[in-house]
C-alpha cells in the first residue's frame, strides 16, 4: 500500500475518534464514563499521531516509546500534585 | 590593548571555547555581585539590632544573593567548564549547535543584567526570597514594577537553560566521535550529560509558573491568589523545578572532582559504572522529592509520607558517590596539589551538607528545622562548600590547559586553608541557629543567637577575601605567562591527552573512516562568527523590559526578535557551521538520527513537560473548584470540533508534503505546505478573530475568574505556538517556491513536520479538556 494512504487511513480514524467524542459527550452517560472514554479516545489519538505523523515507527525503537513514556509520566505527576493538594 | 576586532570576535563568536570563556567570566562576575551582597546581610545580622540595612533592603539583599548565586553563578560555572571541555572529552569540533550555544550565552547575561537593573526601579526589586511564593509575589503584597521585571527575568534564564540543554543533550547523545562509546564517556561529560537531562525537565514548570505570576500581576488573572490555585500552586510549580535545581547545580562539581581525585590518587575512579548509574539514580529520583519542601504546607498527610521516603532514598546514591571518590583515594598515591585539595575539601562538604539534609527528610523533624537557620546551612554546605569547592577545583585543574599557564602552587594551597576555614567559621554556625528565622535582618528579641551570628559574620570576611584572593591568584598567573606543560596533571582524560583538540584538522577517527556515500562531510571553518544570537538575546531582553514597563518596547523588543530570526534562517549554515556528520559517530541507541532530528525531539521533551505543567494547573485547580462552568454551555462546541478537523487535516497535508519531497515531487511539496499553512492560518483565524470575541462579548473574559484565566492561558500558549509554526512554515514555503529541497535535501521539512503534529497532538488533548468535559 502507497505510504500515503497509511497517512490519508489513519486521518479519516482520527477524524472518527473526534466525531465519537463530541457524540459520547453529548449522550446520557455517566460524566466518569464520558471523562474517562473521551480522555482514553484522546490519548489512542495522540499515540497515533506520533506514531504515523511524527514517523516514529520508522524511527528507533527507544525514540518510539518517548510519547509513551511521557505521558504516563506527566499523568502520574499530575495525580501526584493533584493529590497532594487535596 | 582591545580593539574592536577583539570586541566584536568576541560579541559575535559561536566557539565553544571562547563561549566556555565568556560563560565563565560572567559567573565570576555575577559571584562578586552576590558576594558583596551577603557581605551586606552578614554586617547586618553581626549585631542583634544592626542598621546597616533596611528591612525592605535586607529582604531585597535575600532575594538578590539567593537567585543570582543559585541561577546566574553557581550553575553557570558548570556550563563554563562543560562549553569548554565536553567537546573536547567527547572527540566534536563543538557543540552540535554553536549558534544556539550563543544564544544561551547572551540570554543568560542579559537576563542577568535586567535582573540586577531592578535595584534602580521605583519601589526596587524582587523582595520574596529565591522562591518568589505566592501571595507574596502578588501585586497585593509586592506591588514594586522590580517584581514583574525580576520574575520575567528568571523567565529568559529559564529559556536561556533550555536551550542549551538541547544543545549538550544532542551534543553527547549524537555527535560523540567514533569509538568513544558509553563506557568510555569521562565522567565529568556523564555528570554534564544528567545535569542538562534535569534541566530540560526541570525548568519548563518553572517557566509556566513565571508565566502564570506575570499574568497574575499584568492583566489580572488570579492563578496565585484564588484559593483553588494559590499558594500551593505555586509551591508545586517551584519546587518540582526546585529540587532538581539543586542537583542541576551539584553534579556538574561531583563530575570534576571524580575527575580531580581519580588524576590526582593516580588511579581510575573506583567502580565508575556503579558511579555512573548512581548519578543516573539521582537524575531520576529527584524529579520524586520535591514536596519535602512543602512538609508545612498541610497538603495530603499520605503523599506526604511517600515524599519523605524517597527524600531519604536519595541520600543512599550521595553515600555510593562518596565512597567511590574516598576508595579511589584510598591506596592510591596522592598528590595533594591544589586542585586535589579543594576536591577532597567538596567531598567534606558533601558529607556533612548531606547529613544535614537527610535529618529534614523526616517530617517531624522539619516541623523544627523549617524556615530556620539549619536550612540555610544545609544548603550552603551543599550549593557552595560541594559546588563551588568542587568547580575551583576545577578551574585549578584545568587552568593550565585553558590557558597553557601556571599558577603559584603555595598560593593555591594557602587560598585553600584560609577558604576551607573561612566557609566552616561562616556557615558551620547556622546548624546552632534552629531558633533564627529566615529572611530576617534583625534578631534583637533572641540576643542568645548573637555570639553565633557574630563568628559567621568573622567567617564571612575571611571566606569573602578568600574568594577574591582565588580571582587574584589567576589574574598574577595570566600576568606572569609563566608557561607550563603539556599534561602538567599527568591525566588519563582525552582533553589532556589531546586526543581531539585540534581545531584545524579531523579527529584522527574520522581522517582514517570511509564515510559512507550519504554521509555530509564538510571542513570545520575557522570563521563561524555571527551577530544573530546577540540581537536575538536583545531583542528578548527588550521585549521583558518592555512588558513591565513601557508597551512600544515590548512590540519592538518582538520586531528585533522577528528579525534575527530571519537574519538566522538566511545564514548559510552549510558553508559556515557544519560539522563532520552522522555516519561516523557514536550515537547508540539513536544511530539512525542526524543532530538535528535528535536535537528536534530533545525539544519536544521539553515541550511535553511545558503543555503537561499548564495541563496540570488547569485540572489542580479545576478539581478544587466547585462548580466549574459546564463546557459545552459556555464555549461553541462547533468552533473547537471545527478547529480540531482543521488541525488533523493540516498534519496530514504536512506529512503528505514530506511525502511528496522524498518523492521527488516539489509540486506536492508546495501543494502540501501551502495546504498547511492556510488551515493553520485559518484556525487562528477562527479561534482569534471569532471564537474569542464571541466570548469576550458574552463577557468571558481573561480576568473574569479561574475558568476564564486558565482557558485563556492555555489556549493562548497554544495559539502562540501554531504562531510560531505559521512562521516556520514561511520559511519553508519560500524555500520550496525556490525550488531548494529535493530528495537528497529537505531535512528541515522533516523537521518542521515533528513540530506541528506536536501541535497538533496538543491540541488533540486541549479540546476535550475545554469543550468536552
Amino acid at each position: 500500500m502507497n505510504r500515503a494512504w497509511y497517512y490519508v487511513v489513519v486521518w479519516v480514524l482520527m477524524v472518527a475518534a473526534t466525531f465519537v467524542q463530541v457524540y459520547i459527550i453529548e449522550s446520557s452517560s455517566s460524566a466518569t464514563f464520558k471523562q474517562v472514554s473521551i480522555i482514553v479516545i484522546a490519548a489512542a489519538e495522540a499515540i497515533t499521531a506520533a506514531t504515523y505523523y511524527q514517523n516514529l515507527r520508522y524511527e528507533t525503537r527507544v525514540l518510539s516509546f518517548v510519547p509513551i513514556v511521557a505521558l504516563l509520566v506527566v499523568s502520574s505527576l499530575m495525580i501526584l500534585s493533584i493529590a497532594g493538594g487535596a | 590593548m582591545v580593539t574592536w576586532s577583539t570586541v566584536r570576535t568576541w560579541l559575535t563568536t559561536t566557539n565553544h571555547k571562547r563561549v566556555g570563556l565568556l560563560y565563565l567570566g560572567t559567573a565570576v562576575f555575577f559571584l562578586l555581585v552576590a558576594g558583596v551582597t551577603a557581605m551586606h546581610m552578614r554586617l547586618q545580622l553581626a549585631v542583634p539590632d544592626g542598621n546597616i540595612l533596611s528591612p525592605f533592603l535586607y529582604e531585597e539583599a535575600a532575594t538578590y544573593h539567593g537567585l543570582t548565586m543559585i541561577l546566574w553563578v553557581l550553575s553557570p560555572l558548570g556550563v563554563a567548564f562543560a562549553n569548554y571541555f565536553v567537546p573536547l572529552q567527547i572527540g566534536t569540533k563543538d557543540l552540535a549547535f554553536p549558534r544556539l550555544n550563543a544564544l544561551s550565552y547572551w540570554l543568560y547575561l542579559f537576563s542577568g543584567f535586567v535582573l540586577l537593573g531592578t535595584q534602580v526601579l521605583p519601589g526596587g526589586g524582587p523582595t520574596t526570597g529565591w522562591t518568589m511564593y505566592a501571595p507574596l509575589a502578588g501585586l497585593q503584597y509586592s506591588p514594586q514594577v522590580g517584581m514583574t521585571l525580576g520574575a520575567l527575568a528568571v523567565g529568559v534564564l529559564a529559556a536561556s537553560v533550555t536551550i542549551s540543554s538541547v544543545n549538550f543533550l544532542t551534543t553527547i547523545i549524537g555527535t560523540r566521535v567514533k569509538g568513544m562509546s558509553w563506557s568510555k564517556l569521562p565522567v565529568f561529560s556523564w555528570s554534564v550529560l544528567f545535569t542538562n537531562a534535569l534541566m530540560l525537565f526541570a525548568f519548563p514548570p518553572l517557566l509556566i509558573g513565571i508565566i502564570l505570576l506575570t499574568s497574575d500581576r499584568l492583566i489580572g488573572t488570579s492563578f496565585f491568589t484564588a484559593i483553588q490555585g494559590g499558594s500551593i500552586l505555586w509551591d508545586q510549580l517551584f519546587w518540582f523545578f526546585g529540587h532538581p535545581e539543586v542537583y542541576i547545580v551539584v553534579l556538574p562539581a561531583l563530575g570534576v572532582m571524580a575527575e580531580v581525585i581519580s588524576t590526582f590518587s593516580r588511579r581510575p575512579l573506583f567502580a565508575k559504572k556503579i558511579f555512573v548509574f548512581e548519578l543516573a539514580f539521582v537524575t531520576l529520583l529527584s524529579f520524586g522529592v520535591w514536596m519535602h519542601h512543602m512538609f508545612m504546607t498541610g497538603i495530603n498527610f499520605d503523599v506526604l509520607q511517600a515524599f519523605s521516603f524517597t527524600t531519604m532514598a536519595i541520600s543512599i546514591p550521595f553515600e555510593g558517590v562518596v565512597i567511590n571518590m574516598i576508595l579511589t583515594m584510598h591506596k592510591g598515591s596522592l598528590r595533594l596539589k591544589t586542585p586535589m585539595l579543594f576536591a577532597i575539601g567538596a567531598v567534606f562538604f558533601v558529607i556533612l551538607g548531606g547529613i544535614t539534609g537527610v535529618f529534614q527528610a523526616s517530617m517531624a523533624l522539619d516541623e523544627v528545622f523549617r524556615g530556620s537557620y539549619w536550612v540555610v546551612g544545609h544548603f550552603h554546605y551543599v550549593m557552595v562548600g560541594t559546588t563551588l569547592f568542587g568547580l575551583l577545583a576545577a578551574a585549578y585543574y584545568w587552568w593550565p590547559k585553558i590557558t597553557n599557564r601556571s599558577y603559584s602552587e603555595k598560593l593555591g594551597r594557602i587560598s585553600f586553608v584560609v577558604s576551607f576555614i573561612g566557609f566552616n567559621v561562616l556557615y558551620f554556625p547556622y546548624f546552632f541557629l534552629i531558633d533564627m528565622p529566615r529572611r530576617v535582618g534583625v534578631y534583637a528579641d533572641l540576643p542568645q543567637l548573637w555570639p553565633f551570628n557574630l563568628t559567621a559574620t568573622i567567617g564571612a570576611f575571611i571566606f569573602g577575601p578568600a574568594i577574591a584572593f582565588i580571582l587574584l591568584i589567576f589574574v598574577k598567573s595570566y600576568r606572569d605567562k609563566q608557561k607550563t606543560e603539556k599534561n602538567v596533571w599527568d591525566s588519563h582524560s582525552p582533553e589532556w591527552l589531546e586526543v581531539y583538540d585540534d581545531q584545524s584538522s579531523e579527529p584522527e577517527q574520522i581522517r582514517t573512516e570511509n564515510p559512507s556515500p550519504n554521509a555530509e562531510k564538510r571542513e570545520y571553518p575557522e570563521s563561524s562568527s555571527t551577530p544573530v544570537p546577540i540581537i536575538a538575546a536583545a531583542g528578548a531582553s527588550l521585549a521583558v523590559i518592555g512588558l513591565s514597563l513601557f508597551f512600544p518596547l515590548f512590540i519592538l523588543g518582538l520586531l528585533v526578535i522577528l528579525v534575527s530570526a530571519v537574519l538566522w534562517s538566511m545564514d548559510n549554515l552549510h558553508d559556515r557551521f557544519a560539522d563532520v556528520v552522522d555516519t561516523v559517530r557514536e550515537k547508540w541507541p539513536f544511530q539512525s538520527l542526524p543532530k538535528e532530528k535528535l536535537g528536534v525531539w530533545v525539544f519536544m521533551a521539553s515541550e511535553v513537560v511545558v503543555f503537561g505543567t499548564l495541563i496540570a494547573a488547569y485540572l489542580y485547580i479545576r478539581a478544587r473548584s466547585d462548580p466549574w462552568p459546564i463546557a459545552t454551555q459556555v464555549h461553541n462546541l462547533y468552533i473547537g470540533t471545527a478547529n480540531t478537523l482543521i488541525l488533523l487535516t493540516s498534519s496530514l497535508l504536512m506529512i503528505l508534503a514530506l511525502q511528496a519531497v522524498r518523492r521527488g515531487s516539489n509540486t506536492g511539496l508546495k501543494a502540501g505546505l501551502v495546504g498547511t499553512f492556510s488551515l493553520g492560518g485559518l484556525f487562528l483565524v477562527l479561534k482569534l478573530g471569532i471564537e474569542w470575541p464571541q466570548e469576550i462579548a458574552k463577557g468571558f473574559v481573561i480576568s473574569g475568574g479561574l475558568p476564564q484565566s486558565t482557558y485563556y492561558a492555555i489556549m493562548g500558549t497554544h495559539a502562540i505556538h501554531v504562531g510560531i509554526g505559521l512562521a516556520g512554515l514561511s520559511y519553508l514555503l519560500v524555500k520550496a517556491f525556490k525550488g531548494r529541497f529535493n530528495v537528497q535535501s529537505h531535512t528541515s521539512v522533516e523537521l518542521f513536520g515533528i513540530y506541528w503534529s506536536f501541535v497538533d497532538i496538543v491540541w488533540i488533548f486541549l479540546f476535550p479538556l475545554f469543550y468536552l468535559i
